[in-house]
């Protein structure tokens, strides 16, 4: 909330710190009044200027050319457009070097040839005109005002300091000058000015003698006296309604609001200076009496700022006979509302329940300064004198006749009981040694009532007291309020610091944190970068990743496609022919596309851009690689180690065996999360014999992913191939939209689909504009929660000789080669060490067989003996002829 | 006879010795020195030839001459081997200057990994405050309205909900606004005392420049039968300490959680200005780092905990605010775009 210093300054004497608010702002901060900004308001440059001389220009019809005097025989030249005016006028004349909002800097310039040395001002270009003064011409003065002096120095002073200061919500007293003031009068232990409370006073001069009555006419009824505890106002005859005076539209004007007219600004008045929201109705528009009471559903309101909005019934509304007149505590409407030409008006202060106006201000979406305050809470102590502040200033400055009949209906609310505290429970929850008397004196500043007294406790007597709140504190409820209370005036650099250490047996990290820093460090170490993304994605842009059959089509017409990547993805189709595949595919739909049926949207997103909550790590690890391939790396590898979200519809049974819906609601989640690493990998060198290939991440991939397996010590797992040309029982295979269908596999751990890696689709490529080689891998790692293994079983360590083998064959040149590898494995045995593909060539000789050489490196070594010619003799052929009989490979 | 066989036989080997030497000495190699060696004293040598014909000798002259060809062969022996390794150091040193390496060329490029600054702070924060026995929770993010606010004191339509702007994905759920919710969690779940601490992905409906709508907190929980404000005050003050060196202060100021009371903002001296006052903390020589304070009774109540037998306090942190001074990173929207030049800034 914003505060005007001026303001503030006339309830308590601040001048001590006119100059150096820094020292309010830290005193403030420590406080718990956070003060986000301050500024200096100033009128620079400004003075009253008395025309001397009015004169056509000499070269536009439309201006006039006067001389202005300043201060004493000092006159500027002057190019004016207005015609509001003669000569003998006192006007605003805003010299070089005034800065006007907008901004408008002025300074001396010719305007159709002639000088002009500064400008007549408006109430316009000041930024102070109320909307019929718009177009008003020049703001003239009163002609008594003396020429010559500042602008700002008009009305006892314009000039002001700003600040805007974070009030918590349990701080709605000091959401007001005055309540701040009293708030400052505790913190700097100084009173505050009993001037300041004489506005009341006058009030009672004022109203004496005051007699219409209205009673016969109408009356006003609460019929909801549990939502509104407090409801007054009065009526006011024949006023004028009219611009308000220029301070008070500085004032406004400074803290945010808009000038409108004069009854509307005296209600922001008492708003901003007292805390009481107010409304005021034009009185002709009523009928009969004045309800307050709920909404009729399907009623029709129109808002103060023209807004129709349809009413639910659970609405509480100000009513007349005819129908809702305003939104209680949230805004008026437009058809009771002040006009330019209203002559009878009804003021209204009153207070309504908290919540209940923050649930209709947020029903609606409208927030306006009024249900602001109400739902941080408006004590219904101070309704009426607040009343009559705005009473005495209507009459002021807008005259009238004061009703005689007020209306207050008030439902007292019981009397809160006081609160018991000791001096030891203040020094026990805050750690250090308190002075009671101090606490005691503080709570007296807070505006408390105090009873102290000691209790025996065993031997020692303690001190303790009872504290009764002023009824404009009510977030004062318990002793632990009490306390914060005392630490926050007493400082809180006062309370020492003592380590504290769990006093029990360490317990374990959830498996949840052990598990990602593990699975990052892996990944760190084997070179990827982790990523992090938003957890939630634009529908669209992940549907068209993982929708199945949606992709191709829309992402071809979308990118103007010319075919070349659909001749590429014949050549990948030629690669591996269904023959040979090994393990078929399990046959049930996958997991992610499950998944998919079934996603979790945000009811209330920033944009479409962020509607859903992600099925899937790709897609945003896709974007990140394209992205930082535009930025110039051309080579990389990310992963990610995050959730993704499904909603998993609710057992029927589960319904049933929890006893409330509530209660079901506060326990148990329907959503889904699942745990997820996932991998991409772009651009890579070439060497070796990866020479002849271009698409090599997909390894890159391979090899992270089963370093981690091994480290979590899963050695029982099968990579899986999976084409298009494969069925499901329930169709095709799903294969995600954007992976290279022919570039795919799939990690299947005691039969279970934990993972894929697949490269990216050749037309997301041409369509995103990527050029490198782009792999991708989502692993669901939820898995590894329990198989979390510390450490692996310790090997004993052979002390006999290793030897080496090479075994060429010549391979089928569209048969999985690696798939020979676990073969040797197992035909081995355990004196197997290790078995690499050493080499792989084709030339015209393998070729005419439609074959390549593949060699293979065996490393054995014997946990027994030493391993003789004998015996590598006897591998060698039991394993060559096992090799040709179970694989379509012959020895080169 | 004898005699002159001796005589004989004793002309033959001196010769043979005379030229052994003298061919070790033009060998030039050390190969070669081994390749004549073999030739002049290997099983098939002429050496051998000559030795058999000792056997023409007098039985009573054999031993003697046997003394004097050992020592012959031994002469020959050493001879070679002082001219083996003579040869062998100098051919090694000829080799070794051949094989000089140009070490300002790079070695093969390796792909560096590295973790996310979020991360690393989380595991560093993770880290202090296990020494002080606290253990990790966490929990999801989607959370039910109860976890995530009834429970933490903040009631439906009380309007410290305003204080955090929440992603709603029905009336009941939200994305979690805060790591709070863990706390609850635990709670219910455990038994006290207990110290954890909630690392964790937050959200906030609120994207402009200073603010990420996806950004990382850490909630810290101690529940014992007597915790105090300096308790949690000295606490905080050990954390700052060890990130970020032991002349860092902690500063509490007053604030206002609905869950706990007394609560305070808790800012820490600028590491990078030690409070002589920098633009990273905006020239106010302290650096905003999260909210604390004791737990409300409420909130302990909420959760079945006795507010009359234990006490807690609680604390957050803002992670990505750590990191930014922790490592200068200049503004918070770096750390969702996952830019490769961004990221291989840190390690592991």
């Amino acid at each position: 909330m914003k505060f005007s210093f001026n303001s503030l300054s006339n309830f308590i004497n601040l001048k001590d710190f006119s100059n150096i608010s820094n020292e309010l702002t830290e005193k403030l901060s420590s406080c718990g009044f956070e003060v986000e900004e301050w500024t200096k308001k100033e009128y620079r440059h400004l003075v009253v200027g008395e025309i001397k001389e009015k004169k056509p220009h000499p070269s536009a019809d439309r201006l006039s050319l006067c001389q202005v005097q300043s201060s004493s025989g000092k006159t500027h030249s002057i190019v004016c457009g207005a015609t509001n005016f003669r000569e003998g006028d006192k006007a605003i004349l805003a010299l070089p070097g005034a800065v006007l909002p907008g901004p408008l800097k002025i300074k001396v310039q010719k305007i159709r040839g002639e000088v002009s040395e500064g400008m007549l001002v408006s109430l316009n270009e000041l930024g102070l005109a109320s909307l019929e003064e718009k177009d008003s011409g020049i703001f003239l003065l009163p002609k008594e005002t003396a020429t010559g002096i500042d602008f700002a120095s008009l009305a006892g002073g314009l000039n002001d300091t700003i600040f805007d200061i974070n009030i918590t919500p349990n701080r709605a007293d000091c959401l007001s000058h005055f309540g701040m003031a009293r708030e400052l009068s505790c913190i700097l232990k100084r009173p505050l000015k009993t001037s300041s409370l004489n506005e009341k006073t006058d009030f009672r001069l004022h109203i004496n003698g005051a007699g219409v009555s209205t009673k016969k006419k109408w009356s006003v009824e609460v019929r909801q006296p549990k939502l509104c505890s407090r409801y007054a106002g009065r009526a006011i005859y024949g006023i004028n309604v009219q611009p308000s005076p220029l301070w008070l539209k500085i004032y406004l004007t400074n803290l945010g609001f808009k000038s409108i007219n004069n009854i509307v600004d005296i209600t922001n008045y008492i708003l901003i200076q007292w805390g009481q929201p107010l409304h005021a109705f034009d009185l002709d528009c009523l009928k009969d009496k004045i309800i307050v009471d709920y909404s009729q559903p399907g009623e029709i309101f129109k808002t103060l700022d023209n807004q129709e909005i349809q009413l639910t019934g659970k609405e509480l509304c100000i009513r007349d006979g005819k129908g809702p007149l305003a939104l209680a505590g949230v805004i008026g409407g437009v058809s009771s509302g002040i006009r330019s030409d209203t002559k009878n008006i009804f003021i209204e202060s009153a207070c309504f329940d908290p919540s209940h106006v923050r649930s209709t201000a947020k029903a609606f979406n409208i927030e306006t300064d009024s249900s602001y305050l109400f739902s941080r809470g408006v004590p219904s102590e101070s309704t009426l004198e607040n009343l009559h502040r705005a009473i005495v200033l209507v009459q002021k400055w807008a005259g009238g006749e004061v009703s005689k009949d007020e209306y207050d209906f008030w439902k007292k609310s019981s009397k809160v009981r006081p609160i018991k505290i000791q001096k030891e429970d203040l020094e026990r929850r805050l750690g250090m040694d308190v002075s009671f008397t101090k606490f005691q004196d503080w709570m007296r500043g807070l505006g408390c009532h105090i009873q102290t007294g000691e209790e025996k406790m065993g031997q020692k007597m303690m001190e303790r007291a009872e504290v009764s709140r002023p009824f404009f504190r009510f977030d004062l409820n318990i002793k632990e309020d009490l306390i914060e209370e005392y630490a926050r005036l007493e400082g809180y650099d006062k309370i020492p610091e003592t380590i504290s250490y769990l006093n029990d047996f360490p317990k374990e990290d959830q498996k949840e944190y052990t598990l990602s820093t593990r699975v990052a460090r892996i990944l760190a170490h084997e070179g990827f970068y982790q990523a992090i993304n938003h957890s939630f994605i634009s529908q669209k842009f992940s549907d068209s990743f993982l929708k199945r059959g949606t992709n191709i089509s829309l992402v071809l017409k979308n990118s103007g496609f010319k075919g070349r990547a659909d001749q590429r993805m014949e050549n990948h189709r030629k690669i591996i022919p269904e023959r040979y595949k090994i393990t078929s595919f399990p046959k049930s739909e996958s997991a992610i596309e499950n998944k998919m049926n079934s996603p979790v949207f945000i009811r209330n997103p920033l944009s479409a851009e962020y509607n859903m909550m992600r099925l899937s790590l790709a897609p945003s690890l896709f974007k990140n690689a394209q992205q930082s391939i535009r930025h110039g790396c051309l080579k990389g590898r990310l992963f990610e180690i995050g959730k993704i979200f499904h909603f998993s519809h609710p057992n029927k049974d589960d319904q049933v065996a929890s006893s409330t819906p509530t209660q079901r609601n506060k326990t148990k989640n329907d959503y889904k999360e699942n745990l997820h690493l996932g991998l991409v990998a772009w651009g890579q060198k070439k060497n070796l014999w990866e020479k002849n290939q271009d698409r090599f991440c997909i390894y890159d991939l391979k090899t992270a992913v089963n370093i981690l397996l091994d480290n979590f010590c899963i050695f029982n797992y099968e990579w899986v191939s999976v084409t298009p040309d494969e069925k499901s029982n329930s169709g095709p295979i799903y294969i995600p939209p954007f992976i290279h269908p022919y570039q795919y596999m799939v990690l299947k751990v005691r039969d279970k689909e934990m993972a894929y890696i697949g490269s990216l689709n050749p037309i997301y490529a041409e369509d995103y504009k990527v050029r490198e080689d782009v792999a991708l891998a989502e692993m669901d790692i939820q898995f590894l929660f329990d198989k979390i293994i510390e450490k692996k079983p310790f090997q004993l360590l052979s002390p006999f000789p290793v030897v080496e083998r090479d075994l060429s064959l010549l391979v089928p040149k569209d048969f999985p080669a690696g798939h020979i590898i676990q073969g040797i494995q197992r035909l081995i045995g355990p004196i197997c060490r290790d078995v690499e593909i050493f080499d792989i060539y084709e030339n015209e000789k393998t070729l005419k067989n439609n074959t390549r050489s593949v060699t293979f490196r065996l490393t054995l070594q014997s946990n027994k003996k030493t391993l003789g010619e004998d015996d590598l003799k006897k591998l060698q052929d039991r394993l060559t002829k096992d090799l040709l009989s179970s694989y379509p490979v012959k020895l080169r | 006879m004898d005699q002159n066989n001796n005589q004989k036989l004793k002309d033959k080997l001196k010769v043979f010795f005379q030229s052994a030497e003298q061919a070790f000495q033009l060998a030039g190699n050390s190969s070669k020195l081994y390749e004549l060696k073999t030739r002049f004293m290997g099983s098939k040598s002429d050496l051998q030839k000559i030795m058999k014909e000792m056997k023409n000798l007098a039985p009573e002259e054999k031993p003697i001459f046997g003394k004097w060809l050992n020592e012959k062969k031994q002469a020959l022996e050493e001879s070679y081997l002082s001219l083996f390794h003579r040869l062998k150091k100098q051919e090694l040193e000829q080799r070794m200057k051949e094989e000089v390496v140009d070490i300002s060329l790079p070695g093969p490029s390796k792909n560096q990994g590295g973790l996310h600054p979020v991360q690393l702070i989380i595991q560093q924060t993770v880290n202090i405050f296990k020494s002080l026995g606290y253990s990790v929770r966490t929990g999801p993010m989607i959370e039910s309205d109860w976890n995530n606010f009834q429970a933490l004191n903040i009631p439906i339509n009380h309007p410290s909900r305003d204080l955090q702007d929440t992603f709603y994905i029905d009336s009941d759920h939200v994305l979690r606004t805060h790591t709070s919710p863990i706390q609850v969690r635990s709670m219910l779940a455990e038994k006290p005392p207990l110290a954890i601490l909630a690392p964790g992905k937050v959200f906030r409906r609120d994207n402009d420049v200073s603010h990420s709508p996806t950004f990382h907190q850490v909630e810290g929980m101690f529940i014992d039968r007597h915790v105090s404000m300096a308790h949690l005050k000295g606490t905080l003050s050990y954390f700052v300490k060890t990130l970020f060196g032991s002349n860092t202060r902690v500063r509490f100021r007053s604030s206002y959680f609905p869950f706990t009371e007394p609560s305070a903002e808790y800012d820490c001296s600028c590491p990078i200005c030690e409070r002589k006052g920098c633009s990273m903390c905006q020239h106010s020589g302290w650096m905003e780092i999260g909210g604390c304070g004791l737990m409300h009774p409420k909130v302990l109540a909420l959760s079945h905990i006795n507010p009359e037998k234990w006490e807690g306090f609680a604390f957050g942190l803002g992670v990505e605010r750590l990191a930014i001074v922790y490592y200068g990173i200049p503004h918070i929207k770096l750390f969702l775009e996952n830019d490769i030049r961004f990221l291989e800034q840190f390690s592991y």
